[in-house]
């Protein structure tokens, strides 16, 4: 099963979709830099029933990227782990918004959503940040605007599909 | 030049899914899943994908691809850890009486007996080999990238 979708502005996403993003905990964002080479990397993300967010680190390579280049292609991909063939993906294909101090400044309240969303997502995830973020380097800890930059993905197309489709290859009978 | 080392290895040989990244002549990015078989003696991975899906209609616009494998700890974001390659693809043609395209064959039939479906009438399958120029690899916060 397969099918893609246009997004229009304020227009809910099929249920379908909506329950993929809810329960799944990882995604890969796909971005091209300025000679044309793709990145690819896992995030976690959260969904405030329009957009996707996700963060990363001042000093990532994917956000001097998207600085350049805000196109992206965001996917998420459920897997079974006793059949990889049993699975629930989504590719949503648009572009970023990034929040730097004057855009989180002015939407507060957006930002303070999306901090509670990731607590409420992923609460081992933050406590360990919590805890244990002083090991790390500082541009990569959990302060916000400090180390860490919020990102919005504004999806303009959507594909889904179910089940992985089985690989053919050819026959080495005659 | 440096070398792939031995934690870059082991994640690319016991994971199934790699994520492949593909970029456009616009430079609009495009991500899927794909199976893949890694050759730790050549330093090259492979897949295999439809001739006419979005990711083959851009490598051979643009070969340049970036293809991430990944092992997650949903309790402790300090023990992810996986590999992100970056290197050139090239989009072949599926010629068993080739003897390299048959041991792959039996290797990525051994790896995934379960989603291979046997075709013998007109393939259209492809089958795309990168030669990495670079791989990072992470676990926790540590970081390194080695270029080959």
């Amino acid at each position: 099963m397969l099918y893609s979708l246009k997004i229009k502005k304020n227009i809910r996403l099929p249920p379908d979709i909506e329950d993929l993003i809810e329960i799944s905990k990882f995604s890969y964002i796909g971005i091209s830099d300025d000679s044309n080479f793709p990145h690819v990397t896992p995030v976690i993300y959260v969904f405030d029933g329009s957009s996707i967010f996700f963060v990363t680190s001042v000093a990532s390579k994917k956000l001097k990227i998207l600085k350049r280049n805000p196109k992206i292609a965001f996917l998420i991909d459920e897997r079974n782990p006793e059949n990889l063939f049993e699975n629930r993906a989504c590719l949503f294909l648009g572009r970023v918004k990034i929040y730097g101090w004057l855009s989180s400044l002015l939407s507060l309240k957006k930002m303070l959503k999306v901090k509670e969303l990731f607590k409420k997502k992923y609460p081992k995830y933050t406590k360990k940040y919590e805890r244990e973020g002083y090991k790390l380097p500082r541009a990569w800890r959990a302060t916000p605007l400090v180390s860490r930059v919020v990102i919005e993905v504004i999806f303009e197309k959507v594909t889904y599909w179910r089940r992985a489709k089985a690989v053919r290859l050819p026959s080495t009978r005659g | 030049m440096g070398e792939i080392g031995e934690e870059m290895h082991q994640i690319l040989m016991e994971c199934h899914i790699a994520y492949v990244c593909t970029s456009d002549a616009k430079n609009t990015p495009h991500v899927t899943p794909v199976f893949y078989l890694y050759d730790p003696f050549k330093k090259l991975i492979y897949f295999v994908s439809g001739e006419r899906t979005k990711k083959i209609k851009n490598l051979k616009e643009n070969p340049k691809v970036s293809l991430t494998v990944d092992i997650r700890d949903p309790n402790n974001p300090f023990r992810n850890r996986g590999v992100m390659v970056r290197g050139l693809a090239e989009v072949l043609k599926f010629e068993l009486s080739d003897e390299f395209l048959k041991t792959f064959y039996l290797k990525f039939k051994h790896k995934y007996i379960s989603v291979i479906e046997i075709e013998t009438e007109k393939l259209e399958e492809v089958l795309v080999r990168i030669k990495p120029q670079s791989v990072s690899f992470w676990h926790g916060s540590r970081f390194k990238v080695v270029r080959l």
